[in-house]
């Protein structure tokens, strides 16, 4: 037995007969060749039902011949994978290929929804609006369950998709999207000249409706003369040719995307699809057109299809779609398809000519003739020919057929033109949307502009590209443009009759003609909302096929122009696009940004347990044999306070401030004064936004007559530089004032507890430690550890404590060396769990309390608002919501109970019996005191400081957890700073 | 009295262990380069003594158009209208930063200095397909009328942003924030795949 019976003896420009491939499709396998897309491959097999349709689950076979398919959906690989949703006529056929038709069980030819024909009736047009209305809970427990199984697509995987996928942006003065006979001769006109050229085309092979149907170009084979051009653009170092390429997006300022399939079947470092962005100064859409259906009863019949496609895949494939047809249109290239098809061995049975008059000696002509309807059911067996001038009462012809080429007549592609916001024209005499006025730098031409006829084409297409490359500067001699014999296409009239019986606008859909009437009689008269209710033109194939038709009808049952009825619009992607493509780099383990401290790697080797902090990643705590989290956590604050410890602060924001008015700004972005700090000596600021709410906080150092170091909470590191810059280019640019970003310069370390001095004192011998020679706030330039450093004496623990900063290179060094030299000492690294225990205990805020909302009054720092000077959000202060009483203020919170523990996300309310009621206010920060053996809290109660002394109920409401507690100051621990000094 | 700077000077890459994946022949080859200091220098480019006290000290003037960079030894790049990357060999040994702060001081202290050497860490991407690799992540137009050797420019690159500094046709360094430095190999490694990304030391 053969195993390609409908395979032609010869012929077929795409494939190689000396490489025979096998695959298989819903379990059976067939044999074609390389070169073969899946859906010629079918064909060859004989294979006519490959997949079913979306809602009445009939059986559908090959419609098209590239990604305008709006039938033939399958799903390639298995489980972890299995892709969906991908068209038979794109994919390339590969040794071993594994496909299967979508939208049946347990297979396309054996579908348990078409045999019940269950579907159908539950989904007329707007079925979801109608159907499932009431009650309201079925929707979840039983409908969508139900339309899911019989009306979904292909599967989603099971597992993520471990190909590889690629982007990459580009650059060039022209992009021709489309590489037909028109943008061919755009691109070598256009490279000719000199400019930098990107042509993109979705086919294996540059050649357009070349490839389908041969056409003559210089006195010679058009197809060769394509190759001979292609030749030439691939010696151009400036010119980058891409293949099974989609131009499928058109964005702003004239930046396009473009899906590449390099290829189906890959080695691991070649992507499954490369997106690429291409900024092109100008552009020629050269998408050519596709071919319009006919509206007739059936004309969704496996065997039922384009008439250029089954030209294409006898032409391009050797491959016969059927052994007798039926070629039924309204335009000349019925006969053209009709003579290649006889060529490659097709029986003609009929052409049926819509137009009357006129036809050709040589084929069995029909003038004046329609079809009627398809007869068969799982296949195309005949079709019945009617009189198109005729009665309804007339009987038709019936003629025996195994497929059906109709020809409805070309629309231009304009999804990228009207992307770009260009407007569209409606000829009406033609019967062709048009590309009007472009919208972007762009101008269409060949059948994307309505020029059908192959000299027009490579006419309007030379021009295009002369003129592009003119337009980015370049004009070098091109030579004369490429001429062809073929002078007419003869253009199609647009009418579509409707009648009884189910013809089919969207197939992917399953939209019919009635459908879209009913849609009209109902009251719809947008063509945007008849979209969403009939679903028309919302498949994957996004209408290729069927708007032009819809619009028709909806125009006619409406009474109305066709330009007054408008099209949808036309949005990216014009063909899907994996979002694995999209997110090409973005995802998978190491893709973000992670920041590392200087000290990562030692954190690391420790076995720290990590914390995200913005992008950085810090120790959470440094886990030890035996303890639990909490433990150690304990542990490490109990051997902070009772000894001394260590913690990596790197990750704090750091601003070098330099310029003869620094002290002249410091002043303005901060609340406190700071212009009066002496040089060697620092201070705590704190930044306002401009409505009065604390901002950020930080320490500011001065270091030189006009230099000063600040630090800004790790969260607001690039804020804050955000907002010195702004208010120094756009508020203040009189003053002279440099502020530079130095938190990657510098690594920094806190040494905290009473044993710090001692410490430091051993690893700088030459820095005088004495409270009266170092004082609280001071800054001194000092070598640490045999490092050059900067030593600040603060206190973020309540201990005893001093900052060493040094340039980050050096920061392990420093971090090792501090640790061995802490060996006697017992240093003990700690993490930002034990930092945020003693910041608790030590009542500092952090953004948890200044969370935007807070004023400085409301934390209990409006004392450090200077009086007697301005700055950014002092006059806020003044506003009445922001000085009236009841406002939510920081107060400390210590539980009664000592076995007591805080839940997450609570509230403090007056009593405990968790009633709604509206609360006094909420927890901002809580920890286990390890210090006061008992859970306390910060938090920010309506007249907080008045209710020192008073008990009141910190309540869960989620857990149902209530527990009292007493209001306290929010400084619990050493509230006179005694430990401050060691 | 501070240690030889070189015994502790320790790269965020050095977690990596490139010696131990280096090798392999491929489109693009990745390695660390050569440690810098770099500095920052703020000024205003239409103070005449300001830029008189910058040719002073280091031999060069100051470039004035965008992204232009002149010097070799000590390389000059103009980042924005008041800001300049000075960007010298580590042997300098700081020289060329001490003559500037100090004719910038006896012209009366225009502008800024500002040390960030730590700052970044500088990762060379060289090779035939080297511009491929770079454009999976940044949207810069890497063709040499456009962006021709011996330019640099500040711009995002795949999960950082880079300074970029094109030496030549084929070779490109890029100085990152040091924090990001290991995500971001990583993540050129990744991209790298499609280009057979080979690592040198």
């Amino acid at each position: 037995m053969r195993r390609q019976p409908f395979r032609a003896a010869e012929g077929g420009h795409l494939v190689d007969r000396s490489e025979p491939l096998r695959f298989d499709f819903d379990g059976h396998r067939y044999e074609g060749y390389q070169g073969d897309s899946l859906a010629s491959g079918l064909l060859a097999a004989g294979v006519r039902i490959v997949a079913r349709s979306f809602k009445y689950h009939r059986p559908r076979g090959v419609w098209g011949f590239g990604s305008e398919e709006p039938n033939a959906m399958v799903t390639t690989g298995i489980r972890e994978d299995a892709r969906a949703n991908l068209k038979a006529t794109e994919i390339l056929l590969s040794d071993g290929l594994e496909a299967f038709g979508q939208n049946a069980w347990p297979s396309v030819a054996w579908d348990m929804g078409g045999a019940v024909g269950l579907a159908g009736r539950l989904m007329p047009a707007g079925f979801y609006y109608k159907t499932f209305m009431a009650p309201t809970r079925g929707w979840s427990a039983l409908y969508e369950p139900l339309i899911r199984r019989m009306a979904g697509f292909g599967p989603a995987p099971a597992a993520p998709d471990d190909a590889f996928y690629a982007k990459r942006r580009i650059h060039a003065d022209v992009l021709v999207a489309g590489g037909g006979p028109a943008g061919v001769a755009a691109a070598l006109a256009a490279a000719r000249a000199g400019a930098r050229v990107v042509l993109a085309d979705e086919n294996v092979r540059f050649g357009g409706a070349l490839l389908r149907m041969p056409g003559e170009i210089e006195e010679g084979d058009g197809l060769a003369w394509i190759d001979t051009a292609i030749a030439e653009l691939e010696t151009m170092s400036h010119v980058c040719l891409l293949r099974r390429a989609t131009v499928t997006g058109y964005y702003d300022h004239n930046l396009l995307t473009v899906a590449e399939r390099p290829d189906d079947d890959v080695e691991p470092s070649t992507p499954a699809v490369r997106l690429w962005f291409v900024r092109a100064r100008d552009v020629v859409l050269a998408a050519g057109a596709h071919e319009r259906p006919l509206l007739f009863d059936g004309n969704d019949r496996p065997g039922v299809m384009s008439a250029s496609a089954a030209a294409g895949y006898a032409h391009a494939y050797g491959v016969l779609a059927g052994r007798q047809v039926v070629v039924a249109g309204n335009n000349d290239s019925i006969y053209a398809v009709a003579r290649l098809l006889r060529g490659a061995g097709v029986a003609i049975a009929a052409v049926a000519d819509s137009r009357s008059g006129g036809g050709v000696p040589d084929l069995p002509c029909r003038m004046g003739w329609v079809v009627e309807r398809a007869v068969g059911s799982r296949r195309v067996r005949g079709v019945l020919l009617r009189r198109a001038d005729g009665k309804p009462e007339d009987k038709g012809e019936r003629i025996a057929c195994d497929f059906v080429a109709m020809a409805g007549g070309w629309s231009p592609t304009l999804h990228l033109h009207a992307q770009a916001r260009g407007s569209l024209d409606y000829d009406e005499e033609r019967g062709l949307i048009l590309p009007g006025r472009a919208g972007g730098v762009n101008r269409s031409a060949g059948a994307a502009a309505g020029r059908f006829d192959l000299d027009g084409c490579l006419a309007e297409g030379w021009a295009a590209g002369l003129a592009a490359a003119t337009s980015s500067g370049h004009e070098r001699p091109v030579g004369p443009p490429p001429r062809s014999p073929n002078r007419s296409a003869g253009d199609a009239p647009v009418s579509w009759q409707v009648g009884p019986g189910k013809r089919f606008v969207d197939l992917q859909y399953d939209v019919t003609a009635a459908d879209i009437e009913l849609a009209a009689r109902e009251g719809y008269q947008s063509v945007e909302h008849v979209k969403r209710y009939t679903a028309l033109g919302m498949g994957t194939d996004q209408g290729k096929t069927s708007s032009m038709a819809g619009l028709v009808l909806l125009s006619e049952a409406l009474g109305r122009p066709v330009a007054r009825t408008g099209t949808t619009t036309f949005r990216p992607p014009y063909t899907p696009v994996p979002i694995a493509a999209m997110a090409a780099g973005l995802v998978g383990e190491g893709r973000d940004a992670l920041r590392r401290t200087a000290a990562d790697d030692w954190h690391e080797a420790q076995g720290a347990v990590f914390t995200a902090a913005g992008l950085w990643r810090r120790p959470r705590y440094y886990p030890r044999d035996g303890m639990e989290e909490v433990e150690t956590i304990e542990a490490e604050v109990r051997e902070t306070r009772g000894g001394v410890g260590i913690v990596d602060v790197g990750t704090l924001g750091k601003v070098d401030i330099q310029g003869r008015d620094a002290r002249v700004f410091l002043d303005l972005i901060y609340a406190n004064r700071i212009s009066t700090l002496g040089i060697g000596r620092g201070r705590y600021g704190l930044m306002l936004r401009e409505d009065g709410r604390v901002f950020d906080d930080g320490v500011i150092m001065r270091l030189g007559e006009h230099h000063f170091y600040l630090t800004t909470t790790t969260a607001h590191q690039h804020a804050v530089m955000q907002h010195i810059e702004f208010l120094l280019q756009t508020v203040w640019p009189e003053l002279e004032v440099y502020a530079s970003d130095v938190t990657e310069h510098w690594f920094a370390a806190a040494l905290a507890g009473p044993g710090s001095r001692a410490l430091l004192g051993r690893a700088a011998p030459e820095l005088d430690l004495s409270d009266a020679a170092f004082p609280m706030m001071a800054v001194r330039a000092a070598t640490v550890a045999g490092l050059s450093a900067l030593v600040f004496r603060m206190s973020y623990s309540g201990e005893l404590s001093y900052e060493i900063a040094v340039p980050a290179d050096h920061g392990l060094a420093l971090w090792t060396r501090l640790l061995s030299e802490g060996r006697e000492d017992d240093l003990t690294p700690y993490g930002t769990e034990a930092m945020g225990v003693m910041r608790i205990e030590k009542g500092h805020v952090t953004h948890a309390e200044a969370d935007g909302r807070t004023t400085p009054d409301d934390l209990g720092l409006g004392r450090m608002v200077s009086a007697d000077k301005r700055g950014v959000g002092k006059r806020s202060l003044d506003l009445p919501a922001l000085r009236q009483k009841g406002r939510r203020q920081l107060v400390g919170l210590s539980v009664i109970d000592t076995q007591a523990r805080i839940p997450p996300g609570c509230q403090v309310a007056e009593s405990s019996d968790m009633k709604p009621a509206p609360p006094l206010g909420h927890i901002t920060s809580f920890c286990y005191s390890p210090t006061f053996g008992r859970a306390i809290a910060l938090a920010l109660v309506e007249n907080g400081r008045a209710r020192t002394g008073q008990t009141v109920h910190i309540t869960s409401p989620m857990t149902g957890l209530s527990m009292a507690a007493e209001v306290v100051p929010p400084v619990f621990y050493d509230a006179q700073g005694t430990r401050l000094h060691g | 009295m501070a240690d030889d700077l070189s015994d502790i000077r320790r790269s965020p890459l050095a977690g990596l262990d490139l010696g131990s994946r280096a090798g392999g022949a491929g489109g693009v080859l990745l390695s660390e380069g050569a440690a810098r200091e770099s500095f920052i220098l703020r000024g205003q480019a239409d103070d005449a003594a300001f830029a008189r006290a910058v040719e002073a000290a280091l031999g060069i003037g100051l470039p004035q158009e965008p992204a232009a960079a002149v010097g070799s030894d000590a390389l000059l790049i103009r980042l924005g209208p008041d800001e300049w990357r000075l960007i010298v060999p580590l042997a300098d040994g700081g020289q060329f930063a001490a003559r500037l702060a100090s004719e910038l001081a006896r012209a009366g202290g225009p502008g800024a200095l500002v040390n960030v050497s730590s700052a970044t860490t500088v990762i060379a991407v060289a090779g035939e397909r080297a511009t491929d690799l770079l454009a999976t992540g940044t949207g810069i137009d890497f063709d040499p009328t456009a962006f021709p050797p011996g330019q640099s420019v500040r711009t995002r690159v795949g999960n950082t942003q880079a300074l970029i500094h094109r030496q030549a046709v084929d070779a490109f360094e890029l100085h990152v924030p040091r924090s990001h430095a290991r995500s971001f190999w990583e993540w050129l490694e990744d991209r790298g795949r499609e280009f057979h990304a080979a690592i040198a030391l």
